[in-house]
Parts: structure tokens; sequence; C-alpha cells
């Protein structure tokens, strides 16, 4: 079962968007999930600082910016120092969805990937995962983040999955069904505390 | 290289907003899909805002065409901006019901990050695409276009090929 309209009441979600149309876009979505309290910013560092600022619930967060990238801000989020909370359900996006990409992101420590163009049943979907089905953390010396296996199963071997496409842990069939769920599926810092 | 042992891997719960997550047993799944039709008609309203911003897009992409065409020394910088104005307009489309805006943004925007400064037939592949973006705007081509669509794609399909995109 997913999140109800009063659970959506209850969450603060920063999108982290270069585009107005895009945040124009996911914010219509969002209050249509029931979503009342929104934060946007325009790159990854403008993102950084309203995280320090306010209490989020959820980030949705672009890839293509500047000066910061939605990678480069996943990586501040989760392993700055100075990161208000390394733990913050952060959604992708964007419009390549590449199986490199993917990776990359998922390396990055994002909990989910959704591939441009959006619908609202696959950003419903993806933050149902994030709240409803959350993975738990792993840190080793040179990650910090989700699970990167979709499967939530015991581990009781050595982390190996940064060293190379053959002992990747999400497997080329299950990055496959990504990628091809994917494409099908069919933005200063601004509260927008709708009425 | 040398592994980490297994006692260098922490696993965390993520903590949880107290009182973010109550359950509510009576959410079905009816209840959720309409939640997901208001959103999807909460996005059909905004389609004639998406219809002026598409146009600004393709304004913005026969403006830096203009210029790739006129200053060859300025090609490959006015490429670089369409692919990146097609990739926006990839990335728009198909929400706004627009799906072939989407598959001819996605291959014009991949176009030109290949041949990054085309040669003169090459800018000829560009013109197909930006002619085919018009097409769907000026007939309100909406889905995959029917026909039309169909044909338009694969027109643009043997252009790239032969153009060598």
């Amino acid at each position: 079962m997913g999140m109800t309209p009063e659970q959506f009441e209850e969450i603060t979600v920063l999108i982290v968007e270069d585009n107005v149309h895009t945040v124009s876009l996911i914010s219509r979505i969002l209050r249509g999930f029931g979503v009342r309290t929104f934060v946007s910013a325009a790159d990854g560092s403008e993102a950084f600082n309203v995280l320090k600022s306010r209490a989020v619930d959820l980030v949705i967060c672009d890839w293509n910016m500047k000066p910061v990238d939605g990678l480069r801000f996943a990586r501040l989020v989760r392993r700055a120092a100075d990161s208000p909370n390394p733990f913050i359900p952060l959604i992708m996006l964007t419009a390549h969805a590449e199986a490199n990409r993917v990776e990359e992101a998922r390396d990055s420590g994002v909990n989910e990937f959704l591939a441009k163009p959006i619908s609202p049943a696959m950003l419903l979907a993806r933050i149902n995962s994030v709240f409803l089905h959350p993975r738990e953390f792993i840190k080793t010396k040179d990650y910090f983040g989700p699970d990167r296996r979709r499967q939530n199963r015991p581990f009781g071997g050595p982390d190996r999955r940064r060293q190379g496409p053959k002992e990747m842990v999400v497997s080329d069939d299950e990055m496959k069904r990504m990628i091809a769920d994917e494409a099908t599926e069919t933005g200063p810092a601004k509260d927008r505390k709708t009425a | 290289m040398s592994e980490p042992a297994e006692d260098d891997i922490e696993f965390i719960t993520a903590p949880v907003r107290d009182g973010l997550l109550d359950d509510d047993d009576d959410w079905s799944v009816e209840d959720e899909a309409a939640v997901v039709a208001d959103a999807e008609a909460a996005v059909a309203a905004l389609r004639d805002n998406y219809l002026v911003w598409v146009r600004e897009d393709l304004a913005a992409i026969e403006a830096a065409f203009a210029t790739a065409r006129e200053n060859p020394a300025a090609r490959a910088e006015a490429i670089g901006r369409i692919a990146g104005i097609a990739h926006n307009v990839k990335g728009h489309g198909a929400s706004f019901g627009y799906a072939l805006m989407t598959t001819v943004g996605g291959s014009l925007s991949q176009f030109c990050r290949r041949v990054k400064e085309p040669d003169d037939a090459q800018l000829e592949v560009v013109r197909a695409h930006i002619e085919a973006l018009e097409a769907i705007i000026v007939n309100d081509l909406t889905g995959e276009g029917g026909a039309t669509g169909a044909e338009l794609v694969a027109l643009l399909r043997d252009a790239v090929a032969a153009r060598g995109g």
C-alpha cells in the first residue's frame, strides 16, 4: 500500500532543478499527491544550503545543473562532514537513462533513479519505495548510502561492488529490467506552501 | 585489489522522523489510483503552458541553428546549445502527452552530441529535426503522432543513419 494524502501533507520536499518548467511539473504532481510544502533550489550548492537551514523529508534532484550537479550534490549529502542529514531520501531525475548513468547515480548514494519524462505513477512509485520500503544504509571506507542491492537479503561477503561490471551486485538482467522500466515510464531557494 | 574485511562494512537503519509515516490500514489500491488520477489531471491542466514552453524551446533551437549555419566558427558552440535544449524537449514531451516530441527531441539531442561540429550535410539533419518539431506543434501531434508520427520518425532515423550520427 502506498502513502496517503495525509502522510504527504506532513512531508516537506526539496526540488533541486534548474529548469523552471520541470519545477512546475514536479510541484504540480506532488500537489496532486497531497504535498503542501515545497522548497526549491537551482543547483546542488544552493540545495545543500537549504538542507542546512531547514528540515526537509525528501529530495528530488535533477542531474544536469551548474555549478554543482546532482551527482556531486548526492555525494555531498551522503559524505560531507557538515551534511545536515546524510540519510535523507534522494530521488535522482534525468533524461539520460543509460545503464552507466544509473550505475553512477547509484554509486553516488541516491535511493532511486527516475528517467524523464516523468509520470505521476512512476514518481509515486519511487516515493513509496523510499519511504515505505527503505533499504538499509551501508557504510564502507569508500561508500555511504542505501544498500545498492535492490533486494533486502542477508549479506555475508566482502564489498565487491566497485571492482568492475562482472562483480556488480545488481545483475545485468536486473539492470536491463531497470532500464526497461525507466524507458516505459512515461528547480533559488523558495518556500512554496500552498493553501 | 584487496577486499575490505567484513568488519569494515556497517549496516545502518535510516532514522525516520517521528509521526511521519503513521500507518493507515484503510488506504486501498483504488485510493492510490485516485491520487494518481488527480495528479495526472493536474499535469493535464498544464498542457497549454507546456505548448508555450516548447515553442520557446523551439525558437531558441532555431536561433542557435541560424548561428550554426551562418557562422562556422561558432558552429560547435551553437550545436552544443541545440543539444542541451533538445534534451529538455525530450525530458518534457511525454509528461504532457507529446511522446513524439520526446522521441524527436531525444534524436536531435543525441545527433548533436555525436557530431559536435557538423558539416553542411549533417546540418540538414538538424534542420529536418527542427522541421519535425514544428510539425508536431502545428499539427498538434499528441502521443506518438499516429501514421504521420511514424513517418517522421522513420525519415529522421534514415537521415541520421545516412549522415553518420
